[in-house]
């Protein structure tokens, strides 16, 4: 693993070399503010603590998280530079964690720049820290695992775009299971057995569970295997399709 | 061959690598670690729990019935009812093999459903018709307390209504408590607790969750030995005899917990009537007299404090208003240093009191809820006939910071130093115990100066769920008197469980400007709707006079005087309006400023960062090619 | 140092590379010559680790392309086709990317991107994201890139394609002037470029090598090999075909030239006949103005060796 500090560099700083970071940090935050102050109206629910913010970010991520991972494979087989990579002395587990990182690590810088809302609770009011903790905390991991699958949807197409979509299409999947309104649907066919499973598949309640404030190893480890599994299929799709 | 080969292994790991997560998930689904994040530690067991587990002598057998096979659950109800689950295998873990949990899942026509209908949890409709049940129910031999409904917004209490079940269970004997009133708070008895119609008031039933709760008549001469705390509240009118019979209580060991009140606003309401068919201003406050010259304490019965510094925004003849009177108070306000109100974050104090300690070497005074210095009295009698508003305004600070309830622990003397008072009509001429002049051992009472503070309308919000009514603490008012009955009443575990709940946690900045804004314009506000209220009157005055005489003819002077009238009412409502506006100006200015802060800042050294990240690096190539043109 | 053997690569029911076998000893600047879509870049591919043979087995150095190939890549620099590298980054920035990845840390980095600076003329743009470099700039990029760890091993597919003539001869000397201690491969379509660097030659179409010799040895294989260009008197030329036909060992004579006053003789295969023309002409007294002795057409070889490939493939 001794090049994987050079990569993960390479693409984290990858972001800020072009103008597109700062426009997708600023549109991120334009959009998690409005969505808090407008949508879920922080003022005037005069409550001291970030619900709001935390209850829009997983349909936030729906459309942000896809469009940081969307570059990371598509456009290395675009541009060909993927032979270039993989003629380095550089392994596939060691490129594809690293690049995932480096995007995990952009998220986490976009959303560390939300710290004013944060500020603003702690002055209009005495909030739950903790909860506020651990909400961040339950985000981060939660962008982590729609970045695994958007890196799996970039490294299906040389095209972005089709990445993008895709990234789209199965992470608001995966958000669908846990949403009560759409597990109903599903109740009306399915055995209650398997509806609880579907569900548990779902980010939204794993996420919901850790933004309570309660720290769950089970849903750490779900996280992280939903990561592991995403990786995984972005490190089988490389190795089918890298050279085509 | 190769390709296949490939592909069988490629996708032969990833079976591999499925089924190591899959079983992963499920293993650490069994050996799970929790962190709780939360500054109150809402998820964790508390010291109180785990010292009521150990001291657990009996089998307890919990059953949780939980309609789980149902299809259309709402996901936030399944996943409550896992947490309960955890929590009720940690209770099991702790107990040193004492507990057993039984899950439930109580399919409709099936024994289980019977058996839980039995135990009287109730069933709750779903939209589509089915039937579910979320409850537990503590089994100690024959022994059953019932929990009919798992609220999940009542999940941050889960642990202390657990814990406090299990309290329940323990004690052969439950404490007896002794409730004494001249207020209707036992409820007029025609419906089951919890149920509708039901109108015992909510500290009551908080009581008798863990107690044998007893109602006492004020017109008692003597309470009985098995009484072990008294719940006085309101004593109001209450005879010499009924005071003697107090007195002899507390000597004899018995533990006091009283509330006053130099003005009751609940008692107010309830007597209301009288006061219009007589007149006459009813006896609306109460206190002990002589029985505080006792012990040691100096009761200002005659005057209500109230303090600007925590005043509650009220809705008084239509407007929004600060009332220092009503006082919420937070954790400054509450003693630290005591079990009773150490872990209270909010209370709030309608119109209420203050006691000072007299002075006495033989007794503590332990101050439980205090006020600022900015507090001041005002005579409580002027309550009843004043708007509120004149009453804030006619409130000055005296400087002095003042105690509004205390506990006080020490012996005392008898306020009967000659024995039990006469009375006529004396029907027990012998009492059961010997007249007593002071306590053997060292007591503690209780007294807060306010008695609306207990009143429902006060302390909690209730909610319809079903054929239930669910109550839910607005604030810790009930928990102080719990708090007190548990402390007196001997069990200090459940004290440490009480009130880690999340409530409320409002804009503590926005409250203050509000206030600010208040005294500001309040004024100007009180004087138009007084004007507006004299035109309305006028208005009315005319319409009737219209109605009584000649009933469709108006004079021509009478006509443009109504219309002069209606003119005038329409501008000082327009006027009216724009100071209301006034007053919410600030709060609102206060958020459109933290919308643009939120907005702007952060973002825009984002872009600015970016701008000169771009510039730095234009600059640079730019000097490198102007260095190879020359 | 380079050792290949019997090396396949299938894509789905397509045959890219079908068994081709060769070795480069070390110091050896090895031509790939074959036709768009032969197999050169997908046997380069395979050298480097890119993609996996289906059969048979490469090593470089002593090390297997499959089984050891990250000790394989360390010791190669290889330039892929239309040198790809990531755009928004600047060349110095790029390169000590590249440096950093080949194993060098803190001051190292720097130097080694600035020892490039200097090899590969690159000062001009030093600070300029790559993207907005022009194609000749892009390729001594690429090439900085692959020489940037002074690797023993230099792969380079088609280095010179999209270049004008100044850059093609700039990076002609760039690599002849690599030394002799690197053994080189380098694809071209270009013949001339063969010619101009090359110590050997490997032409392979459709998946199989078809010539492996050195450039001088191939253009023997020309029917132009020591053929003979002639320009003669106008009047004379009747006769001088009819004569030259005759000569033993000629194969065949041709008129060519715009004013129809050029023959040229190709000798049957391993005959020299210029000596034998020279002395019928001075026998015959036929007036020469011009007599040139070929020494034979690498494109002309080329196209035989993959054209008739392409016959024995299709008879096949």
């Amino acid at each position: 693993m001794e090049n994987f500090f050079p990569l993960f560099k390479r693409e984290f700083l990858g972001y800020f070399r072009s103008p597109v970071a700062y426009v997708f940090i600023v549109i991120f935050l334009w959009a998690s503010v409005g969505c808090t102050f407008f949508l879920g109206n922080l003022y005037d629910s005069n409550q001291a603590s970030l619900d709001p913010f935390f209850n829009y970010l997983p349909w936030l991520f729906l459309i942000f998280v896809p469009a940081v991972g969307m570059r990371l494979w598509a456009e290395e087989r675009r541009s060909g530079t993927i032979e270039l990579l993989f003629t380095l002395p550089v392994t596939m587990v060691e490129a594809v964690v690293a690049k995932f990182l480096a995007g995990w690590a952009f998220l986490g810088v976009a959303l560390a720049l939300t710290f004013p809302l944060w500020l603003t609770v702690n002055y209009l009011g005495k909030p739950d820290n903790g909860v506020i903790f651990a909400g961040y905390l339950g985000c981060f991991f939660m962008a982590g695992a729609y970045l695994s699958v958007s890196c799996f949807t970039s490294a299906l197409s040389k095209n972005q775009v089709i990445g993008f979509i895709l990234g789209v299409v199965i992470c608001f999947v995966l958000v669908l299971l846990g949403w009560g309104v759409f597990t109903d649907v599903l109740a009306s066919f399915l055995p209650a057995g398997l509806i609880d499973i579907i569900s548990q598949v779902g980010f939204v309640s794993h996420f919901q569970a850790i933004s309570r404030g309660l720290l769950d190893s089970r849903d750490l480890i779900y996280f992280v295997s939903a990561i592991v599994v995403g990786l995984s299929l972005n490190t089988l799709v490389l190795n089918a399709r890298k050279a085509s | 061959m190769k390709l296949l080969k490939a592909v069988t292994t490629t996708s032969s790991g990833l079976a591999i690598l499925i089924v190591a997560i899959v079983s992963l998930n499920i293993i650490s689904s069994k050996l799970a670690f929790r962190a709780d994040l939360t500054q109150d530690k809402v998820y964790s067991l508390s010291v109180g729990t785990k010292s009521i587990l150990k001291k657990l002598d009996k089998d307890v057998t919990i059953k949780l019935f939980f309609s789980r096979s149902i299809k259309e659950l709402p996901i936030p109800i399944k996943t409550y009812a896992t947490r309960v689950e955890e929590v009720l295998q940690e209770y099991k873990s702790l107990s040193a093999g004492r507990i057993v949990v039984e899950v439930i899942d109580p399919k409709p026509d099936t024994d289980d459903e019977e058996w839980a209908l039995k135990y009287g949890v109730s069933g709750v409709r779903l939209p589509k018709g089915d039937q579910m049940f979320f409850g537990v129910v503590l089994l100690v031999g024959s022994q059953e307390i019932v929990i009919p409904y798992l609220d999940p917004r009542r999940e941050e209490f889960l642990e202390y209504d657990m814990s406090e079940a299990i309290v329940g269970t323990l004690r052969k004997d439950r404490v007896k408590i002794g409730i004494m009133s001249s207020l209707p708070v036992m409820g007029s008895g025609n419906a089951m607790a919890g149920q509708e119609g039901d109108d015992t008031w909510a500290f009551v039933n908080d009581l008798k969750r863990n107690f044998n709760v007893e109602k006492i008549e004020s017109t008692v001469q003597e309470i009985a030995a098995d009484v072990k705390v008294l719940v006085v509240l309101h004593p109001k009118n209450f005879a010499e005899s009924t005071r003697y019979a107090i007195d002899q209580f507390v000597l004899n060991g018995g533990r006091l917990i009283v509330a006053v009140d130099p003005m009751s606003r609940t008692d107010l309401q309830i007597n209301s009537a009288e006061m219009r068919t007589s007149g006459q201003m009813p006896k609306v406050n109460s206190d002990l007299g002589s029985l505080f010259q006792a012990w040691d304490l100096q009761y200002d019965g005659a005057n209500m404090v109230g303090d600007p510094t925590f005043a509650t925004q009220i809705n008084a003849a239509g407007t929004q208003t600060a009332y220092p009177f009503f006082m919420s108070l937070g954790e400054a306000n509450l003693s630290r240093n005591s079990v009773i109100t150490g872990n209270l974050k909010m209370m709030l104090i309608a119109e209420g009191g203050s006691i000072a300690h007299k002075g006495g070497a033989t007794s503590r005074f332990e101050p439980l809820i205090t006020l600022s210095k900015d507090s001041g009295v005002i005579a409580g009698a002027m309550a009843a006939y004043m708007m509120p508003s004149d009453l804030s305004r006619d409130l000055k600070s005296d400087g002095k910071e003042k105690v509004v309830a205390a506990m006080i622990t020490g012996k005392f003397p008898t306020a009967f130093p000659s024995g039990k008072p006469a009375m006529e009509g004396d029907t027990q001429a012998n009492p059961s115990r010997p007249h007593k002049t002071t306590n053997d051992n060292e007591t503690s009472i209780v007294v807060i100066t306010d008695v609306d503070l207990f009143a429902d309308g006060n302390a909690v919000d209730k909610f319809r769920f079903g054929q239930q009514i669910m109550v839910r603490a607005r604030n810790d008012n009930l928990n102080f008197l719990v708090n007190a009955a548990d402390f007196l009443g001997g069990s200090e575990d459940l004290i440490a469980i009480r009130s880690k709940g999340r409530i409320a946690r409002p804009f503590d900045r926005v409250a203050e400007i509000q206030k600010n804004a208040q005294q500001r314009w309040q004024s100007e506000e009180e004087q138009l709707t007084s004007q507006l209220t004299d035109l309305q009157k006028k208005l009315n005055d005319m319409q009737a006079q219209r109605t009584d005489g000649n009933r469709y003819v108006l004079t021509a002077q009478q006509q443009s005087e109504i219309t002069r009238f209606r003119d005038e009412e329409r501008k000082v409502k327009q006027k009216r309006r724009e100071v209301r506006k006034n007053l919410r100006e600030d709060i609102e200015k206060l958020g459109r400023q933290v919308v643009a802060a939120n907005m702007l800042f952060v973002p825009l050294a984002a872009a600015g960062l970016g701008v000169a990240m771009f510039l730095r690096r234009s600059r640079k190539y730019r000097k490198d090619r102007h260095g190879v043109s020359k | 140092m380079i050792s290949v053997s019997k090396l396949v690569k299938e894509f789905g029911a397509f045959r890219a590379v079908n068994g081709i076998s060769f070795d480069v000893p070390k110091g050896q600047i090895l031509g790939f010559l074959g036709p768009n879509g032969a197999g050169k870049s997908t046997t380069m591919k395979m050298l480097t680790g890119f993609i996996e043979p289906s059969a048979g087995t490469a090593s470089v150095g002593g090390k297997d392309v499959v089984k050891d190939s990250l000790a394989v890549r360390r010791q190669i620099g290889y330039l892929p086709e239309s040198a790809p590298s990531y755009g928004e980054m600047t060349v110095s920035e790029f390169l000590c990317f590249i440096a950093e990845i080949r194993g060098k840390r803190s001051a190292a980095v720097r130097q080694a991107a600035e020892a490039m600076r200097e090899t590969c003329d690159l000062s001009a743009v030093w600070n300029q994201p790559i993207e907005t470099l022009s194609k000749g700039y892009r390729q001594r990029v690429g090439f900085a890139q692959a020489l940037i760890h002074d690797p023993p091993v230099l792969i380079l597919d088609e280095p010179t394609d999209g270049l004008d003539p100044n850059q093609k001869h700039e990076v002609r000397n760039l690599i002849k002037n690599m030394g002799s201690n690197k053994t080189i491969i380098l694809s071209t379509h270009i013949l001339e470029e063969v010619e101009a660097i090359c110590q050997r030659v490997v032409i392979i179409a459709h998946g199989g090598i078809v010539a492996d010799a050195t450039p001088s040895e191939l253009r023997q294989q020309s029917k132009f090999h020591n053929a003979v260009t002639m320009k003669i008197a106008p009047n004379q030329i009747e006769k001088a075909k009819a004569l030259l036909s005759n000569i033993g060992g000629v194969a065949a004579v041709e008129l060519l030239g715009i004013d129809n006053d050029t023959l040229r003789v190709f000798p049957k295969q391993g005959e020299a006949i210029a000596l034998r023309i020279s002395e019928l002409s001075r026998k015959e007294n036929l007036s020469i103005h011009q007599l040139q002795v070929e020494q034979g057409r690498l494109d002309e070889v080329f196209r035989k060796v993959t054209k008739s490939d392409n016959l024995n493939q299709k008879s096949h």
